[in-house]
């Protein structure tokens, strides 16, 4: 009996042992929510009031660039982005996309969680849908957006959409909004070059380093660090959702991640100094 | 406890998905197609659509011109047909490539090279405050030393001289630091919701 247990025991691996700390850790503060403080960024607090410079009859473009998998990642800062500009009275919004996949997930997980405070699809918003062509097409937009969209994602000419007559060309957007995984280098390049559109954008934590240098270059006006981004917003915005009620998890997971790191590194030298006598 | 049971195909694919973690299981495997075949299809979908709506309705309008774009669209499957014909392929591809290129060009040195240097060689001494000369200052040392790193002529230098560059290593050790910190967060971003949406929506705790 006391055998069968040590081979059980020694059949665990240490990975095995990590990934059950990884959920002990994230289950708990989702069920016991532990309220930490919360910082909110320099990066996320020059996101905000950038977006709230915005004035009545404004027209923004929101590029939504996500997949399924992103989702759990970018869908908090996504929704927290998209209120913000529903909350701001007068602006008009369009939604476009680059990705193929993009719009359906935004109609079906984005939009429903969205307070459109009384927005008007086709008059004060319209979603465009994919665009394909990727950097071509948006230089496309950017120059003669009519002659590229004829319709719109639900097959609306966009002829019969007011919001539309504010947006013949990218000498019209007053700001791009942002959520893709990379920092939206193609819209710096055919929007912010070129009409000095100002650009704030929420992109993948592994793409935040990188994207800082274009917020020290002024080429984007702010940005959003993914989940943690997107939950510093919505306390900004004063509308706490799934992105606030997983820091407390994040702050676990991280000290864990540190304890790893120190733990690994011991194990490290003692058996560096067993090898050297 | 009232769990959501509208929610068990999603659960049942996320608890299946994360079998990976005890070993490589056949449901594993099984969901994972699942969800390239569906995000396949989906794109499928999509893409004909866009055809539809961006190609077919225009040449029904009379826009004749659209047909060109069909005809180099065929001619990039030309290169399935042996090699009679795979030498067509090559004119789409050219289209693709040139107009990129071209396209891309028009911003890049402004957007990647001049912008990031400007940024980078700001004043040293009398900027708004002493934090902002101290930061600028990090910036231009970092980014000289990181640079000098990759200059292979002095790095090969016998004696101190050669030491030099190294002091870009340590700079660019402290990006990838930086860098490995983000990573976890986006690690653990994609995780988090996953297990908020078991207990929050699907258990409803």
């Amino acid at each position: 009996m006391a055998e069968e247990k040590k081979n059980w025991m020694n059949s665990i691996n240490a990975r095995q042992v990590i990934f059950a700390a990884v959920f002990i850790v994230t289950i708990v503060p989702i069920l016991f929510p532990l309220n930490l403080p919360l910082v909110i960024s320099k990066t996320t607090i020059q996101y905000y009031d950038t977006v709230q410079k915005l004035k009545s009859g404004n027209t923004v473009i929101f590029v939504w660039n996500q997949g399924t998998a992103q989702f759990g990642e970018m869908g908090p800062p996504g929704i927290a982005q998209l209120q913000q500009l529903m909350d701001i009275p007068g602006v008009k919004v369009v939604v476009i996309s680059t990705g193929a996949e993009s719009p359906g997930l935004f109609e079906s997980n984005l939009w429903p969680a969205i307070d459109p405070k009384g927005k008007e699809y086709g008059k004060d918003w319209v979603n465009l849908g994919y665009i394909p062509g990727g950097e071509t097409a948006i230089a496309a937009l950017a120059t003669d957006t009519w002659s590229l969209v004829k319709v719109d994602w639900k097959g609306t000419p966009i002829s019969q959409l007011p919001v539309m007559e504010g947006f013949k060309s990218g000498a019209d957007i007053a700001l791009i909004v942002g959520n893709q995984p990379s920092s939206g280098e193609e819209w710096q390049r055919q929007f912010q070059n070129k009409f000095k559109t100002p650009i704030v954008w929420a992109c993948v934590s592994a793409g935040y380093t990188t994207a800082l240098m274009f917020v020290n270059s002024g080429q984007l006006s702010g940005i959003l660090n993914s989940l943690r981004g997107g939950a510093e917003l919505e306390l900004l915005i004063k509308k706490p959702g799934r992105g606030v009620s997983a820091m407390d998890a994040m702050s676990n997971l991280h000290l864990l991640v540190l304890a790893t790191i120190v733990a690994s590194n011991i194990i490290y030298f003692k058996n560096r100094g067993g090898k050297k006598k | 406890m009232n769990p959501n049971w509208s929610l068990i195909v999603p659960v049942l694919l996320t608890i299946g998905i994360y079998t990976l973690l005890v070993k490589e299981t056949k449901i594993y495997r099984f969901i994972e197609h699942l969800f390239v075949g569906t995000t396949m299809g989906y794109t499928l979908v999509v893409a004909i659509r866009t055809i539809n709506t961006t190609g077919v309705a225009q040449v029904a309008a009379g826009n004749y011109f659209y047909l060109l774009a069909f005809v180099l669209g065929i001619l990039i499957f030309a290169r399935f047909f042996g090699t009679t014909y795979s030498w067509l392929n090559r004119y789409p591809v050219s289209v693709l490539v040139g107009s990129a290129i071209g396209v891309t060009f028009r911003g890049l040195p402004e957007q990647t090279f001049i912008s990031q240097l400007r940024a980078t060689f700001l004043p040293l001494i009398g900027a708004a405050d002493p934090m902002t000369s101290f930061n600028n200052i990090v910036i231009f040392v970092s980014f000289f030393f990181s640079l000098l790193y990759f200059s292979y002529t002095i790095t090969n230098r016998p004696g101190r001289l050669g030491k030099i560059p190294n002091i870009g290593r340590y700079f660019l050790m402290l990006y990838f630091g930086a860098l490995y910190g983000n990573v976890i967060i986006q690690r653990a971003a994609m995780f988090i919701p996953r297990i908020q949406f078991l207990i929050l929506d699907f258990l409803r705790l």
